[in-house]
């Protein structure tokens, strides 16, 4: 009786919608790889059993993991890294900015709380808020000139260690360089939301992919050099400057229009993308209202966030 | 260097060829769903006559899908004088061999069609010529890429007509198990008794048979036998009555009701890429899962009862792998049925198997 060879284990794959249309259209390449753990809820390896011991990895080995999908930009979700330190205790988090005295802008309350409100036509500015203060994160999202120039109106995201005790380097240190991102990408629908250049005369900055599902992939470098520096900025030097407890890496920060296809008066794909919301302006006025998300990832770290805005109009 | 991907791939092309052995009975050829008149049939007939399909299933049905046309060819001088074919084209059984013929044999050097011939010899008009060879097409569902050779079995009522056939006494087999490999694939089709009986496409899912001399008592040929009868007609046509006076459709019926199994094993030709990849030992042991570092972006698995333990070694579990474009498309993604820990140290591979 031999021994059985070591052989090597091979799971199937199948391609995503992107990689069927570039089958089709004759440009299929494979040149890298990345393994990912989307199924994993981490929370569970300090889950303890009865009797007190840890019994954390044995639940993450029992993980039922789902089958693949194709629908590329939703396939798979968070990468496994490499980090040149072994030793690592800590990776970043990833906050979103929300208190003014921070520089941040804060997300809206009541309803709608935990959202950014995107006026997406001027008619529902001018009809609604011309006369009263505009709500708490609400912005003025029909006019890419004026959010380009206004960063009241922009969405910022911190990183960094978020530790007061056991973190590696406090607020006055500085991130290490391989957790410190300054590559990022921001992904979201091109029908409804696109970024505009930060203090610029409201130039649209390009995205640098477009899917077969309307994500447009933009990117985003602090690099020296780089045309899309101005999205990010410093910390100010101070204890209470960021959501991000001790040592932070550069700001990030998005100004976010409403794309033409909802700046418009037609409510065709208001309807087919979202729908009515009842008494929505002054609790009395209907709008419509498109809920989508903003994805921003990290090139090289965990950083990873969903903001989510709510695009209306006047119903 | 942090880093969210590897380039270490390496690329291996392989081929499988799955088989699917496939069985048609008497039940679906003439049996469940009743005859192309009423609606709920799973015989249509071809609307310019030329041929007849058979369905697994009700053809007006959605979920149905067409497993055979069955349709007849007669050689241009050839021993029969066909003077029906479609209700159109009294060519249409002479135009049916010569398409096929053109098909599958092709022309000679004198720019003649070839013929079909039991000998599998098809350049010269002899006594084992195929003069009136019924053709069943199957369709891609049924052939997929090929047909197995040695794999094709046909059994047949060679009984005089009735409605329904007993298939009791007088079955035929016809098959091309043990047979000879022709030309491009051609296989001949023997009765079991080794009488050579017809020719069988196996790349294009043709098999041509000559039932008149096919079988061992040439029943057919006897003017005793009917071959195609239609009670509400008072016909009663032998073999060769029948191919020089009955449709294509009326023949197609005929055998139809004659056939009580239909058997082969198909084979689809299946190209893959394995892409090898390997995440060495210090890479892609963390993860940018949100739920890998607690808020105070601790890792969790290094920590113990909640406070940095100096003693662990992050490590990470793999569920998914994602292949990439050069531009940072995702192309393909494969799951892992159960998570696979990543460890410092440790290497981690496997193939990642893609099948077009």
């Amino acid at each position: 009786m031999s021994f059985l060879t070591h052989g090597t284990t091979i799971v199937d794959a199948i391609l995503t919608d992107e990689g069927r249309r570039r089958v089709s259209l004759g440009n299929f390449d494979i040149v890298k790889f990345s393994l990912h753990d989307d199924e994993i809820v981490w929370d569970k390896i300090e889950q303890l059993a009865a009797d007190g011991s840890e019994i954390g990895e044995t639940q993450i080995i029992n993980t039922p993991v789902f089958e693949s999908i194709s629908e590329n930009t939703r396939a798979l979700k968070y990468h496994l890294l490499t980090m040149g330190d072994s030793g690592l205790k800590h990776l970043i988090s990833t906050l979103l900015v929300t208190q003014p005295s921070q520089g941040g802008q804060s997300q809206a309350t009541g309803a709608n709380a935990g959202w950014y409100v995107a006026l997406a036509r001027q008619s529902a500015y001018d009809s609604n808020y011309s006369n009263v203060n505009l709500p708490t994160g609400f912005i003025k999202a029909y006019d890419k000139s004026l959010i380009a120039k206004n960063s009241n109106s922009w969405i910022y995201i911190d990183h960094g260690f978020n530790d007061v005790a056991d973190a590696p380097k406090k607020w006055d240190q500085e991130l290490p360089s391989e957790l410190s991102e300054g590559r990022v990408w921001v992904k979201m629908d091109t029908r409804i939301g696109r970024l505009v250049r930060p203090n610029s005369n409201g130039v649209s900055l390009e995205p640098i992919g477009l899917d077969d599902d309307y994500i447009a992939t933009y990117f985003l470098s602090a690099s020296p050099g780089s045309d899309t520096s101005e999205f990010f900025e410093n910390v100010q030097a101070k204890e209470g400057a960021s959501p991000i407890l001790a040592a932070r890496g550069r700001r990030i920060r998005l100004p976010v229009y409403a794309s033409p296809d909802i700046n418009a008066a037609s409510n065709v794909l208001w309807n087919n993308l979202g729908g009515t919301s009842t008494n929505f302006f002054n609790s009395s006025d209907d709008a419509l209202a498109i809920d989508t998300i903003m994805s921003v990832e990290g090139v090289t770290t965990n950083l990873n966030i969903t903001v989510p805005i709510r695009f209306v109009k006047n119903a | 260097m942090a880093t969210k991907f590897s380039p270490n791939i390496t690329i291996e092309y392989a081929k499988q060829y799955p088989k699917e052995a496939l069985v048609v009975t008497a039940s679906i050829f003439s049996g469940s769903f009743g005859e192309p008149a009423i609606a709920t049939s799973n015989i249509k007939d071809h609307s310019l006559g030329y041929y007849q399909t058979t369905y697994d299933y009700p053809h007006l049905s959605q979920s149905a899908s067409p497993l055979c046309d069955i349709t007849y060819g007669v050689r241009s001088g050839g021993a029969f004088t066909t003077t029906a074919g479609t209700t159109a084209d009294p060519h249409a059984k002479e135009n049916i061999y010569n398409q096929m013929s053109a098909l599958i044999l092709g022309y000679n050097q004198t720019g003649s069609l070839r013929v079909f011939d039991l000998s599998g010899s098809f350049d010269t008009v002899a006594s084992s010529v195929m003069d009136s060879p019924t053709f069943f097409n199957f369709s891609r569902l049924v052939m997929k890429d090929e047909i197995k050779a040695g794999s094709f079995e046909l059994v047949i009522d060679e009984d005089t007509w009735k409605e329904p056939m007993s298939f009791t006494g007088s079955l035929i087999t016809i098959t091309d198990a043990d047979s000879t490999n022709l030309e491009n694939g051609l296989r001949i089709l023997k009765t079991s008794a080794g009488n050579n009986v017809g020719i069988l496409d196996r790349f294009r899912g043709i098999a041509a048979i000559q039932l008149s001399s096919s079988l061992v008592s040439t029943v057919f040929d006897n003017e005793d036998i009917d071959f195609f009868v239609s009670a509400s007609d008072a016909r009663s046509w032998d073999y060769e009555e029948s191919i020089e006076n009955a449709t294509i459709l009326e023949l197609a019926t005929a055998t139809r009701h004659r056939i009580q199994r239909l058997s082969l094993t198909n084979t689809t030709q299946l190209n893959n890429a394995i892409y090898y990849i390997t995440a060495q030992g210090a890479e892609f042991n963390y993860s940018s899962n949100p739920s890998y570092v607690n808020t105070s972006s601790q890792i969790r698995v290094c920590l113990s009862a909640g406070t940095p333990d100096n003693g662990k070694v992050a490590y990470s579990y793999v569920t998914g792998i994602g292949l990439y474009a050069s531009d940072g498309e995702l192309m393909a993604v494969a799951k892992i049925s159960k998570p696979v820990r990543k460890q410092h140290g440790f290497p981690f591979s496997i193939g990642v198997r893609l099948t077009v």
